[in-house]
């Protein structure tokens, strides 16, 4: 097998790949820490995301995990978590299995507004749907939001991951009787 | 001709509610829209109100069939959040049955790869030798699913030595099956002609798309979070990644049976190595942090993360599955092929979206409810009574 069809594959350590973030980012870079020798937590500002997830994605082949969303009492916060260090050929227990998890912040409380990467790497498409269906966030640069969980009759200004709803008389239909 | 064919929300094809359309002209497929969600049962928002305990046993009602993935995932993304080793017996544990439900999971989609062709001898068989696995769970720990194996921190149960002859022999016993089936997918002139090219995808896709676990390796791409990022006992026994280059639903065929004999392979290894000692650091809390946790289940990985403000539950619970990276795929394999071959595409990645319905038996003609969920878990726990005194097993110690 050619190593183009593994996609990847190289066995870089946390500390390299910190190191390396940090030099092709420099002051784009807002965090970084090496929690441990399989995880490594940094962070981009809204704007900064796009280039930094088709850094890892396009040039470095990591595979994107998922993304998980929050709300924070300052706003909002999604996490995107790339696999770095993949189909390499060391054997079992070779991988370093490093994930690269990307932190993305906005203090917009009510509105926040995220940049959308589902054009280029359709595995986005999916997950920034569902974050706008349970955290209401939206996505620049992307029109077709439609709802990935939510049914079609789901409230539109109801997002059930949002700390600050408390609704009670949501009409569930005939379902509860 | 241009027209739309629905198939789902439900459809007998299918055993969860999903909708496919499939833009089909004549009969090409040159369209596909995806509708999920039917099942969304806000387990993310239920996990912030339960202790962390609750939440291994709340995430592994997820699926019925990889309901091991998910616990495994879990505790590994709590385990990583309050930095709690784990004892070694009891990683060994966790990969002995991480595998064994791969063996069972494979053998059903074997089987019903098979149904969905016409080909039921193959369904027969399969869900024929996927009994010994269950009934292995069920003298392990009491119940054909749902094992409640994982606690933060090691095992909730031991495998008693007493047991480890019977699980090489069982392992043994099932590499002539596998035979069989690979026998009956490779030299099958039929599932050559139905399989063979169709719902092509290509390396690309699968890195477009992130895809993984079977799907991915299909490809020719060689992902497996057992070997990319070692956890339990996969980093200390000898297995290997099975890849087939072709991309097709052949190739996902040969690589499921073919994976069955690593599994087997895994097994076995584990119960040789397995040392004595303790099987939990019994951790009293998950400190303050996040965590990921991630494991290679049967149809690729699962993804677990985790927040905690150091209090006794999750603040943020994020749980991913497989089949959401996996499905999109679709969107690439099915367009262009024959109506007829969407069916076996679509389910060739093995799509899980939840296995947790409860079933009621109804007499058809008078109507009469023949037995209740209830009946039906007394029914289970007499079949296991049955099993422990034939096989002289003991009550697992809980």
């Amino acid at each position: 097998m050619t190593r183009e069809a593994d996609m990847g594959g190289s066995n870089d350590s946390a500390e390299t790949i910190a190191a390396e973030l940090s030099r092709r980012f420099g002051s784009k870079l807002l965090g970084s820490e090496v929690r441990s020798e399989k995880r490594v937590y940094i962070e981009v500002a809204p704007r900064d995301f796009r280039e930094m997830a088709l850094f890892l994605w396009g040039e470095k082949k990591c595979r994107f995990n998922i993304a998980s969303g929050m709300q924070t009492p300052s706003g909002f916060e999604v996490l995107y978590h790339f696999s770095w260090n993949e189909g390499d050929e060391t054997g079992p227990g070779g991988g370093k299995g490093v994930v690269v998890s990307v932190r993305v912040r906005t203090s917009e409380k009510e509105r926040p507004v995220l940049v959308s990467v589902a054009d280029k790497i359709k595995a986005l498409d999916f997950i920034e749907r569902e974050l706008h269906d349970l955290l209401g966030i939206e996505f620049e640069g992307r029109a077709d939001l439609k709802p990935l969980l939510a049914a079609e009759d789901w409230p539109k200004d109801f997002f059930p991951l949002r700390r600050t709803e408390r609704r009670a008389e949501l009409d569930y239909g005939d379902i509860t009787r | 001709m241009r027209a739309i064919v629905p198939i789902g929300p439900f459809h007998p094809l299918q055993e969860e509610p999903e909708h496919f359309r499939l833009h089909v002209d004549g009969e090409t497929v040159v369209g596909l829209d995806i509708e999920i969600g039917y099942n969304h049962r806000g387990i993310e928002k239920l996990a912030e109100s339960r202790t962390w305990d609750q939440v291994v046993f709340l995430v592994e009602r997820i699926c019925g069939i990889c309901s091991t993935s998910h616990p495994i995932a879990s505790v590994q993304a709590m385990e990583d959040c309050g930095k709690i080793e784990v004892p070694e017996r009891a990683l060994y544990i966790r990969s002995i049955i991480g595998e064994l439900e791969r063996l069972h999971s494979h053998l059903l989609w074997v089987g019903l790869a098979g149904h969905f062709l016409g080909y039921n001898t193959v369904f027969m068989w399969a869900w024929r030798y996927r009994e010994p696995v269950c009934d292995l769970f069920e003298k392990i720990c009491g119940n054909r699913q749902h094992y409640a194996m994982m606690k933060p921190g090691g095992v909730r149960r031991d495998i008693p030595e007493s047991m480890y002859d019977e699980i090489v022999k069982v392992m043994d016993d099932l590499v002539p099956a596998f035979d069989l089936f690979k026998g009956a997918v490779l030299d099958d002139p039929v599932l050559h002609a139905r399989l063979k090219g169709v719902g092509v995808l290509t390396p690309k896709d699968i890195h477009d798309y992130c895809a993984l676990g079977p799907t991915a390796r299909a490809s020719g791409v060689a992902k497996d979070v057992r070997r990319d990022h070692p956890y339990a006992a996969y980093g200390k026994v000898d297995w290997n990644v099975i890849t087939h280059p072709a991309g097709d639903v052949f190739a996902k065929a040969v690589v499921r049976v073919l994976e069955c004999y690593e599994s087997a392979k895994i097994i076995k290894q584990c119960v040789q190595k397995m040392p004595r000692g303790p099987i939990d650091s019994d951790p009293k809390q998950i400190g303050p942090g996040e965590g990921i946790g991630h494991h290679e289940a049967p149809r690729g990985e699962t993804f677990h993360y985790c927040r905690s403000d150091g209090s006794n539950r999750p603040v943020r619970y994020k749980v991913r599955a497989p089949t959401y990276m996996n499905l999109p795929t679709n969107y690439r394999a099915v367009i262009g092929q024959s109506v007829t071959d969407a069916t076996i595409i679509l389910a060739a990645i093995d799509p899980c979206y939840c296995c947790t319905e409860r079933v009621s038996a109804v007499d058809r003609r008078t109507g009469e409810l023949k037995y209740t969920p209830k009946d039906l878990i007394r029914l289970s726990r007499e079949k296991t009574e049955q099993l422990r005194r034939e096989y002289g097993v003991k009550e697992p110690v809980l």
